[in-house]
């Protein structure tokens, strides 16, 4: 990864409280091609991290900024929608509309008010939809896809924003491990092909050791530290971080094998 | 792929306002008094193009009664309707309705408070035209706070949207104690015009504050539609719709205020007619589907052709009695509302 490559979005010092701080003094930059993973226990603030970023919550104290100057609390919703596609934790149901229907959403910021979808909209959606694999079903109700389909469909509706930058909320929760590994390889993909700038936020450090560019690890509403996976990924933080020890491997292809050691001797 | 076109918006709404013209001239030829088609005709294509029929007591009836009683039910169908249909993708429920959530009976209240205001203080009433919808506004507005406070605010959750329709059903049965006995102490003369008022009623006679609710309605309409894309993704969820763009807050006040004005407006002469907003939005889904830039449109000229027709069935069904409109459409209305609670359905 080219270390020069300048920012698209970034947070700088930033925090966060609703009554207790929840972020203390988070900086994070996201960068064109490359996987950022947040990694970190829960109620670490990592998707309260995301959220900042995404605009949906304003920071108490420090900056967004996106290519370095505009901050993002200065841009209404729709330019932020241009910008910046979030996957939610909890996204709406949408049961009843088809899988188009419900993708072609994603083309929502790029319409004026009183714009209706038109071919090269209807193009756009059709494209998001074969990049997530979702071409022969998307004339199926969303209620008839599986559980992995429907992360698919969210991911399509996101690329159908045709952002620069995509921020997913634990994109891979409660998804058996052959489509976590599946999700995760064709969102590397598409960030390395299309220069997207993505921050995926899990608490599947295996996923994230194999597949990210970058990783922050998060406690406590800080950054404990952050780096590329060799820098980060190493026994002594995983103790740190989650008070269990690991096996860490690095594998051929530049990322690593991470396995919690699940032993009576482990340091807790 | 389907997509939604500007063209399928425009058919259908042509084709509803040639029912609601159908309507119209069926409901203009029934009555206590029938009066024959041929009749109808010729006394429409006189007073289009010939000279006024003085004395003609068919032609009053149509011209002065009917005319504006349509004019009237027609306005106060469609507002109620939309209204219906805002606060039901507002509040991700199909249930929700201004009668069911309150704002019916705080217009009431509003419009209560400002004739007993007025009469105390003297003030001629019908010379200030503005005042009783405006106090209506101010009354819905002010319930639609109230709810919204005694349901513990947010709307996140399907859970909030329930505990909303809820704190509406409570604080309308509240309201209209309270208007009981506002009405009953002020010991007003025209008691049976008040009662049937209270259920929701078309029959007093139209005066000029006809044409400022009906231009009230119009404007809200046309406020309310640049709304309806931002609504969809509202019902699907807030931070969806945030994510896609949506200025969530900003929406959600502007069409609060709005659906409240019109209901404040039709309440004002109408009474609270209930569950015209339940019955209306929900018949025209099944027929055009959920995307409210059909069916805003949509709603508003069926509830104008749904609520006249009801008001006609009100007007003849006991002849030469008449029942208040809010008796028919409660009939109707609350089998339909009990369904829907049952199948649970979502937007």
């Amino acid at each position: 990864m080219s270390g020069a490559a300048t920012p698209v979005l970034e947070a700088r010092n930033v925090s966060f409280s609703y009554r207790n701080p929840v972020v203390c003094n988070v900086s994070l930059s996201l960068v064109p091609g490359a996987v950022t993973g947040i990694i970190g226990p829960n109620g670490s603030g990592k998707t309260t991290v995301l959220r900042l970023l995404g605009g949906i919550l304003r920071p108490a104290s420090g900056q967004i900024l996106l290519d370095g100057r505009t901050s993002l609390g200065t841009l209404g919703r729709r330019e932020i929608a241009r910008r910046i596609a979030i996957v939610p934790q909890n996204a709406s149901d949408g049961s009843q509309l088809t899988v188009a229907e419900f993708a072609m959403q994603g083309r929502s910021p790029h319409l004026t008010r009183f714009g209706f979808e038109g071919a090269h909209d209807e193009e756009i959606t059709m494209a998001a939809l074969e990049m997530a694999q979702l071409t022969r079903h998307s004339e199926a109700r969303v209620r008839e896809l599986s559980g992995g389909e429907r992360q698919r469909l969210l991911l399509a509706r996101a690329l159908a924003q045709e952002p620069g930058i995509l921020l997913l909320d634990e994109f891979t929760a409660n998804l058996d491990i052959n489509f976590q590994v599946e999700l995760m390889r064709l969102v590397a993909r598409l960030t390395h092909e299309r220069k997207l700038s993505t921050l995926v936020v899990s608490h599947e450090i295996h996923l994230l050791a194999g597949f990210a560019d970058h990783i922050a690890l998060m406690s406590g509403g800080a950054i404990r530290c952050q780096g590329p996976v060799s820098k980060v990924i190493t026994r002594e933080n995983l103790i740190q971080l989650f008070g269990l020890d690991f096996q860490v491997r690095p594998l051929p292809t530049g990322s690593f094998e991470v396995l919690p050691i699940l032993d009576e001797r482990s340091p807790t | 792929m389907k997509r939604l076109s500007r063209r399928r918006i425009v058919a259908v709404s042509f084709a509803l306002l040639i029912a609601w013209a159908c309507a119209a001239t069926f409901a203009l030829a029934v009555g206590s008094v029938a009066i024959p088609p041929g009749n109808l005709v010729r006394l429409l294509v006189r007073r289009v193009f010939g000279p006024p029929a003085e004395g003609d007591p068919l032609a009053t009836i149509l011209f002065s009664v009917r005319l504006p009683r349509i004019f009237l039910s027609s306005v106060v169908g469609a507002a109620l309707a939309v209204a219906g249909a805002a606060f039901q993708s507002l509040l991700r429920n199909p249930l929700a309705d201004p009668f069911v959530l309150g704002v019916s009976s705080g217009a009431s209240l509003g419009t209560i408070v400002y004739s007993i205001l007025t009469a105390s203080w003297g003030v001629a009433a019908a010379g200030f035209v503005f005042g009783r919808p405006f106090a209506a506004f101010v009354g819905a507005a002010l319930v639609v706070a109230a709810v919204y406070f005694v349901a513990g605010g947010g709307t996140k959750s399907s859970e909030g949207s329930q505990r909303l329709l809820l704190a509406g059903v409570v604080l309308a049965s509240f309201i209209s104690s309270i208007n009981v006995v506002l009405l009953t102490s002020t010991s007003q003369a025209d008691l049976r015009g008040i009662f049937y008022w209270l259920i929701g009623d078309l029959s007093r006679p139209a005066d000029v504050s006809l044409y400022l609710v009906a231009g009230v309605v119009c404007v809200g309409f046309v406020l309310l539609y640049p709304f309806s894309r931002g609504l969809n993704l509202i019902a699907m969820g807030e931070e969806d719709a945030m994510i896609l763009g949506v200025e969530v807050p900003g929406v959600k006040v502007a069409v609060y205020l709005i659906a409240s004005l019109i209901t404040g407006a039709v309440v004002s002469v109408g009474g609270p007619i209930a569950y015209i907003g339940l019955i209306c939005p929900h018949l025209v889904r099944m027929m055009f589907g959920n995307d409210n830039r059909i069916l805003f449109p949509a709603v508003f000229l069926f509830g104008a052709i749904f609520t006249l027709l009801a008001d006609t069935v009100a007007r003849t069904l006991l002849a030469p009695a008449e029942l208040p409109v809010g008796v028919i459409t409660a009939l109707i209305g609350a089998p339909l509302f009990i369904y829907l609670s049952r199948r649970r359905s979502s937007l």
